[in-house]
């Protein structure tokens, strides 16, 4: 049984997650600031009537260099009780609430065999990455998303404290 | 001839010229987009397969129509793609080519103008004006002079007396003594030219006067016919003279058929070709328009105008002007000096310059240059054989009737060939209202649009390559364009795959269709994108090469305007007034020498300064006193110039040289100065002094450089694209722009370029003060007694 993931470059690096996750990719799309928040939420969008926080992918995954596209792709990841049936039935889980994501660039759309996933190397300490495949474009690291949001809000949270 | 077959002013269409490799580019692209129309139907019929979703089905029948759209719209661009590329290479090579024919027909314009300077320059040689007037003179008196010859001679007859029976002649052999001189009498004028008939004329006259001396009381016949021959002779001396003063220039101008001088009636009375002087000498052409408008001419007017000669194979253009009295330049016109000069021959070589070389070494088939007066009729070209002087060009009115400063250039069939024509019309800056003369270039279409450019060795990106300012505006847009359908099929294909990998199984049939669009619209646009690339360099290997011309082209005017300056010196050396003043003790006041020099030298602005030194160095005279730097300082005996040109050896080309004359010329640092040993009569003695001429940089190489600047199609010169010359220190000696480049510093060249060897172009890319330039730079032929002519040209433009 493979994986389908979606795999996307933020900086130099080329990230993954799995395609069910997914409600659209869409382009570059018109983003409200929103005053006084963390620097990784880059503001909010709309998308068929719904809004969604949109994260700053660089900042996120704190990358060392800065996002030099003008036009940056987006990934509408819908929320957990928006997942279609074949994510369900794959145990796949979201967010409560839908998130855009903010990437450099999205590659493709590559099937995975879930056994040739090697663990994150020792110098990617964040409890986010599930693991690294060898892929063409180099070492795709395969986000865990619940995790990420999780992360991301303790973080957030410990802030605001 | 030719024909035209597109309107001037209409978008030509470029397809025709399409490579065999662009039409198959091109084909294969608009295939792949073709082929992904089917593939949509496809999908579009799986969706009702696949789910009885109403919704399900819009929202795949939507992808699919999108992509057909992308499709349509990138399988449309692909085809302006090739049109876009096209036109800006002829745009480009119009802007290039007319560049060209502008250079060289401003050239010739140039040297139009210095020929006729030299030409009034040469009107002022005082031998010529003592011919002139010494023969009007005998010619005036030559009618009562016969008249009084023939009236000592009735009065020979009539009062000769045998003196003795011993002598066998009678009163009858003297009358028919008499008769037959008599017979040279309605000849007289011709006496004074005609060699032959004037030792006739010299031997029947001494032998009537031997026998009139055995006679009595004939002394003032004798005496008075003596005195006439000696006046005839005095013309024969003069008219030797001045021929060989004409000669002596000719032998300087190998490409002059003739020169010609009359009297101000517009007889012949002198010529510098020896063949064909008996012929000439004597001869009326007071009908001809070079010689009647000559002596119509104003002090400083030179005409130029075509004609026909007997006997040679190419039309000429005559230079004519008027001779006056060397002392009074207002004084009435003496006579007319006209140079008949085989312009085919002379800029042959110039109109074959900068035209592509086969792999046989000979200019490649199809390729002209040639120039055509307001008629149309052509005066030279570089091939006479195919393009004939003195015939009808039959080009179109838009490429005859150009204005100055005007060019044009159109596609058209010339000589049964597809081609382009570049014409350009003289600005009329370098003489009086300019020739009027145009400059055409042909060249065989296939050659323009689709000759394969070598890709430059450039260390830039793809996107950064797209941002380079070489790179049309069209260009950057589509490339832009481009990356954005790129996305849009990308990302339609990726929400198709999603949207089929969400439908589970059902999606099966539906995701080899998204893998096929994406793999089809990537190969699309890739391509696209590479062929954008691709033009791009082509557009900077073209741009790289055109400054190499350029550069050349800066190089090649300055060698010729040096080379025949110093062919002029040659000539002005060798001045009998110049050798006349040195030969004289040299301590009389030099006024009217000075006068001279400063006639010359308004005459022929490209000199700061001409000087006349003695052998000691000594500074006898200069034409613009004020320029010396220091008064005091009056000797040059230590300058390397003037050691050179007094170590000459007679007939030995000018010396130029690169010197320090701040000594002599407070305004500068560095000039080329053209020095030349004077000698007295004979010219194979020690020379007597030198003269001396201080080149104006500034003037000459500031005027060829920006006429060498890479220019827009609207023929402004590029924004930030410098040209300048500089010596072998890498010292600039000239520039465009001295704010960006300045002159008299030093430039960092890259090494190449540094190093270029003699008549050697070389182009590439470098960075200054942090800015990326393409370099163009041409070195000058060094010659081995021409140590000042080690300089090289260059031109720069910013890359990005």
């Amino acid at each position: 049984m493979r994986d389908r993931l979606i795999s996307f470059w933020v900086g130099e690096q080329i990230y993954g997650m799995p395609l069910l996750l997914v409600g659209e990719f869409c382009p570059s799309m018109q983003v409200t600031p929103v005053a006084a928040v963390d620097a990784r939420i880059s503001g909010i969008s709309h998308l068929r009537e719904t809004s969604a926080v949109v994260l700053n992918m660089h900042k996120v995954l704190k990358t060392t260099g800065q996002s030099q596209i003008a036009s940056p792709d987006m990934i509408y990841v819908v929320s957990q009780n928006c997942l279609c049936e074949e994510a369900l039935s794959k145990k796949l889980i979201s967010y409560e609430e839908p998130v855009v994501l903010e990437v450099d660039r999205l590659a493709s759309i590559m099937d995975v065999d879930p056994g040739e996933m090697h663990p994150a190397p020792a110098h990617l300490s964040e409890t986010f990455y599930d693991g690294v495949f060898d892929t063409d474009a180099g070492d795709l690291i395969l986000l865990n998303f619940p995790k990420l949001i999780e992360c991301l809000l303790s973080e957030l949270n410990e802030i605001q404290r | 001839m030719t024909e035209a077959i597109s309107d001037l002013q209409s978008p030509t269409s470029y397809r025709n010229f399409m490579t065999e490799s662009h039409r198959r580019f091109h084909d294969r692209i608009v295939a792949d987009l073709n082929g992904i129309l089917p593939i949509c139907n496809q999908g579009k019929c799986t969706a009702a397969d696949i789910s009885n979703n109403v919704t399900e089905q819009q929202q795949i029948t939507g992808l699919m129509q999108k992509v057909e759209l992308l499709c349509t719209h990138l399988s449309e661009n692909v085809t302006d793609l090739f049109s876009q590329y096209y036109r800006e290479r002829g745009r480009f090579c119009g802007a290039a080519y007319c560049t060209t024919a502008e250079i060289k027909v401003n050239l010739v314009d140039r040297t139009l103008m210095d020929r006729s300077t030299d030409v009034r320059w040469w009107s002022k040689e005082p031998i010529l004006a003592a011919c002139v007037s010494s023969l009007k003179k005998t010619s005036k008196s030559l009618d009562p002079d016969f008249e009084e010859l023939a009236a000592y001679l009735d009065g020979a007859v009539i009062s000769f007396r045998i003196p003795s029976l011993a002598s066998s002649w009678t009163s009858i052999d003297l009358k028919d003594r008499v008769q037959e001189i008599t017979t040279f009498f309605p000849r007289r004028r011709e006496l004074m030219f005609n060699a032959e008939l004037r030792s006739d004329f010299t031997k029947t006259l001494n032998q009537l006067l031997e026998f009139l001396k055995t006679g009595e009381g004939q002394d003032g016949t004798i005496k008075f016919a003596g005195k006439l021959l000696k006046k005839i002779d005095g013309c024969q001396k003069q008219i030797d003279d001045a021929c060989q003063q004409l000669e002596m220039i000719r032998s300087t101008y190998p490409s002059l058929f003739d020169i010609v001088v009359t009297d101000d009636k517009g007889l012949i009375i002198a010529n510098a070709r020896a063949d064909r002087r008996t012929e000439l000498l004597s001869q009326n052409v007071l009908h001809e328009s070079w010689c009647s408008k000559a002596l119509k001419a104003g002090t400083s007017q030179t005409q130029i105008e075509r004609a026909e000669l007997k006997n040679e194979k190419h039309p000429a253009i005559v230079f004519s002007t008027a001779i006056r009295d060397p002392e009074d330049r207002q004084a009435p016109v003496l006579g007319s000096i006209s140079v008949f000069c085989d312009f085919q021959t002379e800029v042959q070589s110039l109109l074959g310059n900068y035209l592509p070389l086969g792999s046989d070494g000979h200019i490649r088939d199809g390729w002209f240059s040639f120039f055509t007066d307001e008629r149309g009729v052509i005066i030279c070209s570089n091939d006479a054989n195919a393009v004939w002087p003195g015939s009808q060009s039959d080009l179109a009115r838009a490429h005859r009737q150009l204005v100055n400063g005007e060019t044009c250039w159109s596609h058209l069939v010339f000589k049964g060939r597809e081609s382009f024509v570049f014409s350009a019309c003289a600005s009329g800056q370098n003489t009086l209202g300019g020739s009027g003369w145009v400059s055409h270039l042909v060249a065989p279409a296939s050659d323009i649009m689709q000759t394969e450019t070598s890709s430059p060795q450039l260390t830039l990106g793809n996107k950064q390559l797209m941002q380079s300012k070489l790179v049309p505006e069209i260009s950057k847009t589509t490339y832009a364009a481009l990356q954005e359908d790129r996305k849009a099929i990308k990302l339609i294909s990726l929400n198709g795959i999603l949207f089929a990998s969400q439908l589970g199984n059902r999606g099966a049939a539906l995701a080899p269709v998204f893998d096929k669009i994406t793999a089809t619209g990537d190969s699309a646009t890739s391509r696209m994108e590479s062929l954008l690339v691709e033009m791009a360099n082509s557009e900077i290997a073209l741009n790289l090469s055109l400054q190499e011309t350029l550069a050349k082209q800066a190089v090649d005017l300055m060698a010729q305007k040096v080379f025949e300056r110093s062919q002029a010196l040659c000539l002005w050396a060798r001045t009998t007034c110049f050798q006349n003043y040195l030969l004289k003790s040299g301590d009389e006041p030099a006024t009217e020498l000075e006068r001279l020099l400063r006639m010359i030298n308004d005459d022929y602005p490209v000199y700061r300064n001409i000087l006349l030194l003695n052998a000691n160095g000594e500074i006898n005279a200069c034409s613009r006193p004020s320029r010396l730097a220091d008064n005091d300082v009056r000797c040059a005996a230590d300058q390397v110039w003037f050691m050179k040109a007094m170590r000459s050896r007679a007939n030995s080309p000018t010396r130029i040289t690169e010197a320090n004359v701040k000594l002599l010329d407070s305004a500068q640092q560095a000039s080329l100065v053209f020095a030349q040993a004077i000698r007295s009569e004979g010219g194979e003695s020690a020379p007597i002094g030198v003269l001396a001429c201080f080149f104006d940089w500034q003037t000459e190489a500031s005027e060829i450089l920006h006429s060498c600047l890479p220019k827009s199609a609207t023929g402004r010169p590029l924004p930030g694209s410098v040209a300048f010359f500089a010596n072998r220190e890498q010292v600039v000696l000239e520039s465009t722009n001295p704010s960006s480049v300045k002159v008299k510093e030093y430039f960092p060249l890259p090494d190449e370029h540094y190093q270029l060897s003699g008549a050697k172009t070389v182009s590439g890319t470098f960075t200054y003060k942090d800015t990326a330039y393409i370099i163009a730079s041409a070195k000058c032929e060094h010659a081995k007694n021409l140590d000042g002519m080690d300089w090289s040209a260059h031109v720069i433009r910013p890359l990005i």
